[in-house]
């Protein structure tokens, strides 16, 4: 019994202990003893009185809301000196308030943006269940193949790990009707795309399983960005009828604002309205592939799994059907998270502008550390009396942390107007690379991050003045020397000093690198004269397109101003129709090393090459001799050339394709290489076709003039004179196809280079407010050096000397990182290694002499000392 | 750093605050019998736990209503682990004003007859 009611006792005691733990430290040196006394005592009497449960549940419960109520008491009153403090130094408080906004305002907003397009779950119910399939070609070089319609019955059926298997493709239609022809770009879908997404329409109604019926009334759905361009947003077009391919359409339904994939189209179809998806061609002939396919996955399997099992049943397809599986080309299908698809292209940038941002928000508070260090010289004395009146070091430290935190959470709250003013900025630049673009929004996951990210830099800089002070006489009132924290806030000063010149020259190399492959992807030769040449596309219907491009080749020309005019199916640098290349024949190359050749094709008139001033380099261009009646033939790219015909005599030899044409083309010339789909990419081996040999109804206008801006105003008058069903879209110089091109690139660049002047501006502030307190500081030994006969030049040597001991220390721990780091950055440039000595040397250049002009101004005051002053003030 | 405070500013108390008054108005006590005496005049109504009772203690002597005593007690008698308290001029008339106060709402009650002379 005894043994028990110790074992009671003591289980009792160390309870209290503990809960005595959770009051603040002070508290507990003052009143510790006497509590555990007092509880002592009360327990004797409620163990007598036989009340012993409900004195523990009480004095539990006394102790929790006791020491809370303590700690609230603490920071009520850390906090109120905390903003008397930032009160009585306006100017300090402005400049870190500023530089605390900028820091956490910069990764807000990069917060904003990676966590909408790159964290948050996709806005379809069907969400991050949904996974796109590919087939390929591996040994053919196809790494999309598409799928066609008997394979997505094979894998719809075959699967067992899948739900709602849909396909989709992307035809241009124009649509009749409305106040003027539309070119349209549609999504063909199966009928329960919609319902497989999740995503309901936000008027009229989806597609219904007998819209897809083949003698279904053709009807489409609305995207909502096409509703609100078309349409002016007005809700009774739904229930109206359009004119699309010589067929009646009913309008069902407009889909929410939701961020459409894989593509942003205007309208929705189903499989049965498109004329060549619903041919009895296509839906027969397994090699007729022109379809996406995507699916969800059925719930609690994971990407593995579903490849796994899909690949199986294309191992399956490919036994059974040799012939549509040729083993020369190889076949392969792979599987890819939808989200992941939608966020490829801005990943790596996202990622980079994120780590930039925190590199910043690092130098941010290192800069406001500095200026805290600083300001702490000044509070030297209130510190000391503060330890006089029994303040323990806690307890003072504990108050450096609320009033870093306090001021952090000021900060915060003007980065967050930082970067809600932002939001508009990155949507367009996120626009460029993904339609989750949308998906951005100033939500409370961004204001929780703000908060956060403040609350994590009030702690950093209320660690760094305890670390600073750790070892300093800051709490002996009795040394009254006001000269030692100062002393202590110099060398912890210099540490961070040096921290931001590190994390400063990492966002120059950073900067610098994105900057150059920029520099070098402007300068680039693209092959052509981009100047003074507008393109337009235009879209007629099959049977007039022949009539219709030569008049309109023939009136375009007569236009003031137009020197030259060209029609091709593609333009240079515009990544449309960029797929993969095809598998050509070179006839008598029975035994050469070039297994599975390919080239990229493209039909072109006999003036495109000479619009787009593209050099004739052996043979010649077409000419309006090439018809159809004569021999057909084709133009190839030098690249190409050199690569099948390194002799030099690829004009006369003889190339087929079989899409194009069953018989053999011949080479008649070699034209200059252009940059076809991306600057960055090398130059493709090209076939060019003469139009006069085959047919298209979507064709590029190239048209070289003297003054492009009131061409671009005539262009789409001509061509609907010429026929008033034609579409015409991207009316574009062809500069502004160039710069189009290179939106990756230069907004990684700004984005690199926007903090990285950021960067410097902040740690020159930092680089000068060291030396100057340093100068203040040693006011002292520097009177006595000049009254011992040192020139004011001298010293100023001296003591710059230190500072660039200091800069050359930063700077090459930051080179350092910066050279292990940059490999990383690999994906984001271009032309140039990512250890590029030039821009490391520069940026280091850059810094050095920043830094340098930073010190020396408030050198400049030595000049100015009177030694005599200096000493008395001693 | 803070102004002083009027006794009037302290006004109204709280229960335990006022019962901790109380005790030490009849003459200094340590801690233990502070909360003890309370129990024992409120028939067990207001406890004290010792987190609760030094939460307040630490809040009296900060403005100066108490103040640790010197006097201690025969040194058979005491424990050292014991502080003594006692009620300063301070605390004695905010303890005053508080009755006042307290009887003020007596008499308003007894007044609007929401209490009888006979439950006075």
């Amino acid at each position: 019994m005894e043994t028990n009611l110790r074992a009671a006792s003591s289980f009792t005691h160390r309870l209290f202990r503990l809960l005595l733990r959770l009051f603040p430290a002070d508290f507990r040196k003052d009143f510790g003893r006497e509590m555990e006394f007092v509880f002592h005592e009360q327990q004797r009497d409620a163990s007598t009185g036989g009340t012993h449960a409900r004195f523990l549940c009480e004095t539990s419960a006394g102790m929790v809301s006791t020491a809370f109520r303590q700690h609230r008491e603490i920071l009520q009153r850390d906090i109120a000196y905390a903003l008397r403090l930032m009160r009585k130094n306006p100017g300090f408080t402005f400049v870190a308030l500023l530089i605390l906004g900028l820091g956490i305002g910069a990764s807000t907003a990069a917060f904003t943006a990676a966590n909408a397009i790159l964290i948050q779950p996709l806005p379809f119910t069907g969400g991050n269940r949904l996974i796109e399939l590919h087939q390929q070609q591996p040994k053919a070089g196809i790494d999309d193949l598409g799928f066609s319609v008997p394979e997505l019955v094979d894998y719809r059926t075959r699967s067992q790990t899948i739900d709602s298997l849909v396909e989709y493709h992307e035809m241009p239609f124009t649509l009749l009707g409305g106040r003027e022809p539309l070119r349209v770009d549609a999504g063909v879908v199966s009928a329960n795309f919609f319902r497989a997404l999740g995503v309901a329409p936000l008027f009229g109604r989806a597609f219904l399983d007998d819209d897809e019926r083949p003698s279904a009334l053709p009807v489409l759905v609305l995207s909502y960005q096409f509703w609100q361009r078309a349409f002016g947003g007005d809700p009774s077009v739904v229930g109206q009828y359009f004119s699309m391919n010589d067929k009646r359409h009913l309008v069902i339904g407009v889909l929410p604002a939701l961020p459409q994939f894989p593509e942003v189209v205007d309208v929705y179809m189903p499989t049965t309205a498109c004329p060549s998806r619903s041919s009895a061609r296509m839906i027969g002939n397994r090699d007729g592939r022109m379809m996406n396919a995507f699916a969800t996955l059925k719930p609690g399997v994971t990407l593995e799994q579903a490849t796994a099992d899909l690949q199986t049943v294309a191992h399956r397809l490919q036994v059974a059907y040799p012939k549509s599986y040729p083993a020369e080309k190889g076949f392969a299908l792979t599987v890819a998270a939808v989200h992941d698809e939608l966020s490829h292209d801005i990943r790596p940038i996202l990622i980079a502008l994120t780590a930039a941002t925190v590199l910043l928000l690092i130098l941010a508070c290192a800069n406001v550390s500095g200026l805290i260090l600083s300001r702490m010289m000044g509070r030297s004395h209130e510190l000391a009396v503060r330890t006089a009146l029994g303040a323990s070091r806690g307890r003072i430290v504990r108050g450096f942390v609320t009033e870093g935190v306090v001021l952090a959470l000021f900060g915060g709250l003007l980065g967050l107007a930082l970067s809600f003013s932002s939001v508009g900025m990155l949507q367009k630049f996120a626009a460029k690379f993904t339609t989750l673009s949308s998906q951005l929004h100033f939500g409370p996951e961004v204001v929780a991050f703000a908060i956060v990210a403040s609350i994590l830099c009030g702690l950093a800089l209320g660690l760094v003045q305890a670390v600073a002070v750790r070892h300093s006489a800051v709490f002996d009132l009795n040394l009254g020397n006001t000269m030692t924290p100062g002393r202590v806030s110099l060398r912890a000063r210099g540490v961070l000093v040096a921290c931001q010149l590190a994390l400063s020259v990492m966002l120059l190399v950073g900067a610098g690198l994105t900057l150059r492959s920029l520099l070098l992807l402007e300068n680039m030769d693209p092959g052509f004269e981009p100047r003074n040449l507008l393109t337009a596309r235009f879209y007629v219907l099959n049977d007039r397109s022949k009539a219709f491009f030569d008049q309109l080749l023939e009136r375009v020309r007569q236009l003031p101003g137009v020197t030259s005019a060209g029609l091709s199916s593609g333009v240079p640098l515009d990544t449309r129709g960029r797929g993969a290349p095809m598998p050509i024949q070179i006839k008598g190359d029975v035994n050469s090393s070039h297994r599975d050749p390919s080239a990229h094709f493209r039909i072109a008139t006999a003036d495109y090459f000479s619009t787009l001033k593209i050099p004739v380099l052996e043979g010649r261009a077409f000419t309006e001799h090439d018809t159809l009646k004569t021999e057909p033939v084709a133009v190839i790219s030098r690249h190409m050339a050199r690569r099948y015909w390194p002799a030099g005599n690829a004009v006369g030899q003889q190339i087929k394709q079989e899409m194009f044409s069953d018989s053999w083309l011949k080479v008649v010339g070699v034209v200059g290489d252009v940059r076809q789909y991306s600057l960055s990419q090398d130059f493709p081996d090209q076939v060019f076709l003469p139009l006069l040999q085959e047919q298209s109804n979507v064709l590029n206008l190239v048209t070289r003039a003297s003054d492009l801006p009131s061409l671009q105003q005539k262009i789409s008058q001509v061509a609907h004179e010429v026929d008033p069903d034609a579409a015409i879209t991207d009316v574009l110089p062809m500069t502004q196809i160039k710069s189009n091109s290179l939106a990756s690139p230069r907004m990684t660049a700004i984005g690199l280079g926007i903090f990285a002047i950021v960067a410097l501006c902040i740690t020159a502030a930092g680089v000068s407010g060291m030396m100057a307190l340093s100068v203040s500081e040693r006011k002292h030994e520097i009177g006595v050096r000049l009254a011992l006969g040192a020139t004011p030049r001298a010293v100023m040597a001296a003591l710059l000397g230190q500072a660039l001991l200091l800069i050359v220390g930063g700077l090459g721990s930051g080179l350092l990182i910066a050279w292990l780091m940059s490999t990383s950055m690999t994906k984001l440039i271009f032309g140039i290694p990512p250890r590029d000595v030039i821009t490391f040397g520069v940026s280091a250049l850059l810094l050095v002499l920043v830094a340098t002009l930073s010190c020396c101004l408030p050198l400049t005051r030595v000049a100015k000392f009177d030694p005599m002053v200096a000493l008395k003030a001693q | 750093m803070t102004k002083k405070k009027t006794p009037e500013s302290f006004l109204p108390l709280s229960t335990p605050v006022f019962h901790v008054l109380l005790a030490l108005a009849d003459g200094d006590k340590h801690g233990y019998v502070i909360a003890k005496e309370i129990a024992r005049r409120t028939g067990n109504e207001v406890r004290l736990s010792a987190g609760t009772l030094y939460g307040i203690i630490k809040r009296l002597l900060e403005d100066t209503l108490i103040e640790e005593s010197e006097e201690r007690p025969d040194f058979s008698l005491d424990d050292e682990r014991r502080r003594y308290y006692r009620l300063t001029k301070l605390g004695l008339r905010v303890a005053e004003l508080e009755a006042e106060r307290m009887e003020r709402v007596l008499a308003l009650a007894r007044s609007k007859h929401v209490l009888g002379p006979q439950n006075a």
